[in-house]
């Protein structure tokens, strides 16, 4: 036997059973090459490293009588263990169940996303490499079709019961979650908050999969009146939803389209058969016939080896650079501006920025306010008209205000304008749109 | 999705549910294999010290790797039997328990 043969045959050597022929010619040859035996040797010393020697322990405790009983350690471990298997194939017979009903793909895919969220809680950790139709210092609710593919990173960690994660832009917005504390910061800011602030927007549906039950349907769709194709291969099932309500719980863009027409969503959902995980995702909203590929998942990881400083790292800064959302706000506001609407406040935050007089609306500019210059440059000669009333969504505690912006060469796009209220300050504060 | 043999499904719904939760109660959930260094000695004095012993090691390696070791040398699974509950092929099991093991051997001897 060459040692090529038997590096590449040794694996069986502890397999069962424990006497075959083929066992014998590999320990032949052992006896009789000094580096394969070496080779065994290592793997037998690595294996016996890995099988347990002891067995659990029992604990004695007297009970109100004086009588010796006798309690397992491991005894709610187990107790745990085994409630957690009766509900999961409880949750599994309910699922079957469901498959034989009317609407059977949609009971398939609300049990494969079931089954997902309790694999990625179960996981632990993980890591997705994503590409997001988005700007870099925007908030993380911000998508649109119209800008370019760019990267963003989600890492989430448990650790003591508790979930540390970071959600980084690609050179821009970073938040970070340190299971007590939110940090986010961004070129110009550096701000920190409370564990239940949103600051993640819709990313809390990858984040929070405790909450999931309640988000489901809207994260992969599975709303009565989805349409869904379920394909599947020997190792995945892929869920395709295509949906006309605005937003999927993760992508939630705004239709402005004046007809009433509502944009579609379609979102495809990648699980593996063996573990039920979520390996690829990705969205497209269809807008006057124009698909747009908005989100792309490059890579999801699970129980990869991670170093929890990774996650928390903030940027060097003193302990009094972090402020509140109102403390950022109350320190650069000079005067209350009087109450206007969201509408009313788009046009003066356009109007100062394509008349380059963006002094006259500061305080609602605060977040861009390192790059100003960069806005009045780029809306220098435009022209802002066609404002909308503002609109709401579920997912963003703000509203949207659409506009036309006819550029000097007499281009016409739309586009729109996040707006934020603060209520103690009651002014409008821009929270996107550039 | 296809269940496949009943049998095999639930042992595998057991093993991981069973997995899932322990490697959930650990501290350290993950670390790097080249930062392990006191898992030779001294020997784990019970069934505790041992079992996270074992278990940082094992998190240390991709988990499907990790899950072919744990059948095979605590369930006492032969390579053909995890195939089956895998739905693998013997080969991808072997692989998987071979590269596992070279992964943990280079990593203790750094």
């Amino acid at each position: 036997m060459k040692c090529e043969d038997f590096k590449n045959r040794m694996t069986i050597l502890w397999d069962k059973p424990n006497h075959t022929e083929e066992k014998e010619e590999l320990m032949r040859h052992i006896a009789e090459c000094d580096e394969c035996r070496a080779e065994y040797e290592s793997f037998e010393r690595t294996i016996e490293l890995l099988t347990p020697h002891h067995t659990p322990q029992m604990k004695k405790e007297i009970g109100e009588k004086g009588k010796t009983a006798i309690q397992p350690a491991w005894s709610k471990k187990i107790m745990r263990i085994a409630a957690a298997i009766a509900i999961f194939i409880a949750g599994v017979a309910t699922g079957l169940t469901n498959l034989l009903s009317v609407d059977a793909h949609a009971s398939k895919s609300s049990e494969l996303v079931k089954q997902a969220l309790m694999s990625m809680r179960c996981a632990g950790n993980f890591i997705m490499e994503l590409k997001v139709r988005t700007l870099p210092s925007e908030p993380f609710a911000y998508f649109n079709p119209e800008d370019s593919m760019i990267n963003v990173r989600v890492m989430s960690m448990q650790i003591n019961e508790e979930s540390i994660w970071r959600i980084e832009k690609e050179e821009g917005r970073t938040l970070v979650c340190d299971g007590n504390r939110k940090y986010m910061w961004a070129d110009d800011y550096k701000m920190v908050g409370n564990i239940n602030d949103n600051m993640e927007e819709n990313f809390s549906a990858l984040l929070e999969t405790d909450k999931y039950d309640a988000k489901e349907n809207r994260f992969f769709g599975t709303d009565k009146h989805d349409d869904i194709e379920i394909s599947e291969t020997d190792s995945t099932t892929v869920v395709t939803v295509i949906s006309k309500r605005p937003g999927n719980g993760l992508v939630s863009l705004y239709n402005n389209d004046k007809s009433g027409k509502r944009d579609r969503y379609t979102t495809e959902s990648t699980f593996t058969k063996h573990d039920g995980l979520l390996r690829k995702i990705r969205i497209w909203t269809e807008h006057n016939g124009v698909k747009t590929l908005i989100l792309e998942s490059r890579s999801i990881v699970y129980n990869v080896a991670m170093n929890p400083n990774r996650i928390l790292q903030l940027p060097d800064a003193e302990s009094e650079d972090w402020l509140s959302d109102e403390q950022l706000r109350s320190s650069r506001i000079d005067k209350p501006l009087h109450k206007e609407t969201a509408t009313e406040a788009a046009k003066r935050i356009l109007l100062t920025l394509t008349e380059n007089k963006p002094e006259t609306a500061k305080e609602a500019l605060f977040y861009y306010s390192q790059e100003l210059d960069k806005l009045t440059e780029a809306m220098k000669g435009c022209k802002a008209t066609n404002f909308s009333k503002p609109k709401q969504t579920k997912d963003y505690n703000g509203v949207y205000v659409f506009y036309e912006l006819t550029s000097p060469e007499g281009e016409k796009q739309k586009r729109h304008v996040a707006l934020k209220f603060d209520p103690e300050l009651k002014i409008w504060i821009l929270d996107g749109g550039f | 999705m296809d269940i496949g043999n009943l049998r095999n499904y639930l042992y595998r719904c057991l093993a991981n549910t069973c997995t899932d939760y322990l490697r959930k109660k650990q501290s350290m959930r993950t670390v790097s294999i080249e930062n392990v260094n006191d898992v030779c000695c001294p020997e784990a004095e019970n069934f505790e010290q041992e079992y996270r012993k074992i278990n940082t090691l094992l998190c240390a390696i991709p988990e499907e790797q990790a899950e072919v070791i744990r059948m095979r040398i605590h369930s006492n699974k032969s390579f053909a039997e995890i195939a089956g509950i895998l739905e693998i092929p013997v080969s991808t099991v072997k692989s998987r328990f071979q590269y596992g093991i070279e992964k943990i051997k280079k990593g203790l001897a750094k």
